[in-house]
């Protein structure tokens, strides 16, 4: 009984799939940077769909959308890495956390204490490391950067996500090339 | 030596405490499994956070997961502990009462053997036996050591039954579960936090280790000792017996010799003084034995069960060599041997019991030689102590040098970490610093974009104005053939005076009457006359008519766009900007003025009309009688009114007059002028150029240009316009301009431009902090 409701619901949630995602945002070709921006600023997946109204606020999925919109977010989000990859600062971050947790280990399997010494000095650069990161440029200072060196005007729903990044990519490059020449 | 008191290190006996070493067994099965099981998740999570970047969002979830799972080892790893700590202070507890109830039997004890010493010695030097309550009290001392004996027999302590040190030692670490199980129960026991000993990893553990090898020592050196002091007096009672047996033998045999050699019954006599003696030698000898037992027993007492036993062994086999003998001789006595094979017996006896000291002598040897090796081993257990004892000092060197490069590396740590942080502080400022310079930019782009747009919409006014100007001049064409058509009327306004003073008096001075033809004539010429001039008043005054309505549309026009400029400057107003509100709402007031005003005009146009209309009407009807005096100041009055009605078109005062009239050769037309209006030529007007009445007096108000320097100027709204761009020039060229640049080793480079000069600032990248466009 348990697994043909569990069926059931597979079934179901697969039609309002089928449906929703009609009405979704499905890559950062067509999703726009306002929309990404709100996503990651609010944490509501409710942004990647479309809707005709331009609105600041939504409210948040129900279940079987939050699934739904988790899967099509993962989905968008490999893309944009695929692409674009990690933030430098980011990987940064990463090895630092891969680093800590090493000296964890080895301090359980070693049962050496002394171990805590570099774990607490890890902590103190990870917590330096993500408060720099939320102190970093916001998304209009990018935006003002990019529109002051590629001399053009950003329109944040218009511009997909694929394009933002593609302008950062390019005004960086055009900078550093200019810097390089000079 | 049994009477000693409990030592510290007995504290740490195999099974003195059973319970306690129960606990340690389950403590160190417990930390062994934990620490085991620990260390293996550890081991197989540790490949979870190889050093790989991340590809995907299923490398980060991975690493989270693994996080969580390293939290929760680390989490089990610290139960363990706890745990360990828990059975630590159960075992403490289970010791410290026990060793309280021993320590009570224990003090008991010796007070007992202490009462019944004093006794005795007392006993004994008074000369006499022990008296009934030294005997007590040696019983109660007797009864207490046994109970001390049982207690430590039971917990396998053989301290009392001296002589199974080895067993015991050797049952110590295997008792207390190896090695952390001693270093636990001893860290307990001694209050020692052994979780801090643990930490100082192998430096600690060769510390614990030797610290068990010092101890084993020690017991090794208490063993040496008691059985040094064993051997010793053994040996000494051996060595005695044996000189005694020695002498005995050779007496004897020097006896057998003469008795053999002289005669049997000299020999007998001898032999039997001879036995005596020897007899009397053996029993100095057994006494010797005794005595060498009793010291033995004693020994035994204080710790050299083995060596004594064998002592008392000998003296058991001489004592029962000595009974077969007797009731050998006993026998041979019975069965009637004769008294020389008694004696030879007797000899032989003597022989065996001497081969018996000889045998005894070689055990003694033999515990000698133990001796020698134990003094041996205690030498090279001195050796080792020494060793380690250099070792325990270089380790101590080692771990003091350890605490201080740990302080060095904690003091470092601690410089790092402000290093790093004042660093972090730095770059975090100059980020401020920065982020103030792009605010400051962008106010700056913001300024000039302003700036800008107040020159748009100036411009865009000024084409409006243009345009109005442009339009205003057709109206001006439209107005121009309006005053040709008044010239017109002008003209036959004239004509008609002239005719008329003809008619009224100017001829009338001819005295000639004129006959009723030459009246119906005239009637007919007038009523042509009149009917012209009315055709003609009805024209100029349509024409009149929709000048007005143009020039109203035209002012309608105006104020529609100087509301849309109103709401344009009230925005700009609003937003805090530089706008012309003001000044619009002046020109919307001066429009709304001049609308009024040209409502009034067509009214007294219409007025104007009506009167005409009715003027020739009268004169139509009078026509035939010819015009009078009174029709003809009725026709000066109403004429002039209405002349004046249309031609007042310049009160407002006007920017050009347009082609002009034919009313000279310089293009003359009628105008009608107010008090203290001031009318410029053409060339003067041409100077100016294409400026509104209103902004000439603004800009001469607003500038004070001297009329002198005026000729210069040719167009003042260019020069404002020019005076503008000259304001926004400077304030661009005086704005600071920052530019952020990376390098291609991704440094920052903030540039910064002013007053025609630049600096330049490279941040060089930080080991840690790099920064990079956000993403995320």
């Amino acid at each position: 009984m348990k697994s043909i409701i569990t069926k059931l619901l597979l079934i179901y949630i697969k039609l309002v799939e089928k449906n929703q995602l009609k009405k979704c945002y499905t890559s950062i070709d067509d999703l726009p940077v306002f929309y990404w921006r709100k996503i990651q600023e609010t944490n509501n997946l409710s942004f990647l769909i479309k809707s005709e109204i331009i609105s600041l606020n939504k409210k948040q999925p129900s279940k079987i959308q939050l699934i739904i919109l988790s899967k099509l977010w993962k989905s968008i989000f490999d893309e944009y890495l695929k692409m674009f990859g990690f933030a430098e600062n980011f990987i940064e971050i990463f090895r630092k956390i891969n680093e800590r947790e090493t000296w964890r280990c080895r301090m359980i399997i070693e049962n050496n204490k002394s171990h805590q010494n570099f774990i607490n000095m890890c902590d103190i650069e990870l917590e330096a490391m993500k408060k720099s990161n939320n102190e970093g440029i916001n998304f209009y200072e990018t935006k003002a950067f990019i529109e002051s060196e590629m001399h053009i005007q950003i329109d944040e729903l218009k511009t997909s996500v694929a394009q933002f990044y593609s302008y950062i990519k390019l005004a960086q490059s055009k900078q550093a090339n200019g810097r390089g020449t000079n | 030596m049994a009477e000693e008191p409990i030592r510290g290190e007995q504290i740490i006996q195999p099974d003195w405490a059973a319970n306690a070493t129960k606990s340690a067994n389950e403590l160190d099965a417990a930390i062994q499994k934990l620490i085991a099981h620990t260390g293996v998740l550890a081991k197989s999570n540790l490949a979870n956070f190889a050093n790989n970047d991340p590809k995907n969002t299923d490398d980060i979830n991975a690493q989270t997961k693994a996080v969580e799972q390293n939290t929760k080892i680390e989490k089990q790893n610290i139960e363990a502990k706890i745990l360990a700590a828990q059975v630590n202070k159960k075992i403490k507890d289970e010791i410290q009462a026990t060793l309280s109830s021993y320590s009570r039997l224990s003090l008991e004890y010796r007070k007992a053997a202490q009462a019944a010493k004093d006794l005795a010695a007392a006993d004994i030097l008074q000369g006499k036996a022990f008296s009934e309550a030294t005997k007590e009290a040696i019983n109660k001392a007797a009864g207490l050591n046994n109970q001390l004996k049982t207690i430590d027999q039971s917990m396998g302590n053989y301290q009392r039954n001296v002589g199974n040190y080895h067993s015991a030692v050797g049952n110590l670490a295997k008792g207390l579960g190896g090695l952390t199980g001693v270093v636990t129960l001893l860290g307990t026991a001694l209050g020692i936090n052994t979780d801090a000993l643990i930490t100082l990893k192998d430096t600690t553990r060769e510390l614990i280790k030797f610290s068990k090898d010092l101890s084993h020592i020690k017991h090794l050196e208490t063993i040496v000792e008691v059985e040094s002091t064993v051997a010793h007096e053994a040996n000494t009672i051996a060595v005695v017996s044996e000189t005694v047996a020695v002498e005995n033998a050779t007496i004897a045999q020097k006896a057998w010799n003469y008795v053999m050699s002289i005669n049997p019954i000299a020999l007998l006599i001898t032999s039997v003084a001879l036995f005596a003696a020897g007899i009397y030698q053996l029993v100095t000898a057994e006494t010797e034995a005794e005595k060498a037992q009793r010291k033995l027993n004693e020994a035994q007492q204080v710790g050299a069960l083995n060596e004594a036993e064998n002592v008392s062994y000998v003296k058991e086999k001489i004592e029962d060599l000595t009974a077969i003998q007797s009731l050998r001789i006993r026998q041979m006595k019975a069965d009637g041997a004769s008294e020389t094979e008694i004696y030879q017996q007797k000899v032989k006896d003597i022989v065996e019991l001497q081969d018996k000291y000889h045998e005894l002598r070689l055990t003694l040897e033999a515990n000698r030689d133990a001796e020698s090796l134990v003094m041996n081993q205690f030498k090279k257990g001195s050796e080792e102590y020494t060793s380690h004892q250099k070792n325990v000092i270089s380790m101590n060197r080692e771990l003091e040098l350890l605490k201080i490069t740990q302080s060095e590396t904690v003091v470092t740590t601690s410089e790092l970490t402000k290093s790093f942080k004042d660093l972090n502080k730095e770059v975090t400022d100059s980020w401020k610093e920065m982020d103030k310079w792009v605010d400051e930019a962008l106010k700056g782009v913001k300024t000039a974009d302003e700036i800008k747009k107040s020159i748009a919409d100036s411009l865009e006014d000024l084409k409006a104005w243009n345009e109005e100007q442009a339009k205003r001049r057709e109206g001006i064409v439209i107005y121009d053939e309006e005053a040709k058509g008044v010239r017109k009327l002008s003209t036959e306004y004239d004509r008609l005076n002239k005719t008329k003073a003809g008619l009224i008096g100017g001829e009338s001075g001819s005295g000639k009457a004129l006959t009723d033809k030459e009246l119906e004539n005239d009637k007919k010429k007038n009523e042509e006359k009149i009917n012209a001039a009315k055709k003609l008043s009805e024209q100029l005054f349509k024409i009149a008519e929709d000048r007005i309505k143009r020039e109203q549309e035209l002012n309608k026009q105006n104020i529609t766009e100087i509301d849309k400029g109103i709401d344009q400057q009230l925005q700009l107003l609003i937003a805090g900007q530089k706008n012309t509100y003001d000044f619009m709402l002046r020109q919307k007031a001066k429009a709304l003025e001049e609308q009024a005003a040209l409502d009034k005009k067509a009214r007294k146009e219409k007025e104007a009309q009506q009167i005409a209309e009715l003027f020739l009407e009268f004169m139509k009807v009078n026509a035939k009688d010819g015009f009078g005096a009174a029709a003809k100041s009725l026709a000066e009055t109403l004429l002039a009114k209405g002349l004046a009605g249309g031609l007042s078109g310049y009160y407002e005062g006007t920017e050009d007059t347009g082609a002009g009239g034919g009313l000279d050769t310089k293009g003359g037309m009628l105008a009608v002028l107010h008090p203290h209006e001031r009318v410029l030529t053409a060339k003067q007007n041409a100077a100016i150029g294409a400026i509104s009445n209103d902004d000439l007096v603004k800009s001469v108000m607003h500038y004070k240009i001297p009329t002198e320097k005026n000729s210069t100027v040719v167009d003042l709204q260019n020069s404002i316009l020019i005076s503008e761009l000259k304001e926004l020039n400077n304030t661009i060229k005086n704005k600071k301009e920052l530019e952020v640049n990376w390098n291609r080793l991704n440094e920052i480079i903030l540039t910064n431009k002013q007053n025609g000069y630049s600096v330049e600032t490279t941040y060089k990248n930080s080991p840690i902090i790099k920064r990079n466009a956000p993403f995320n």
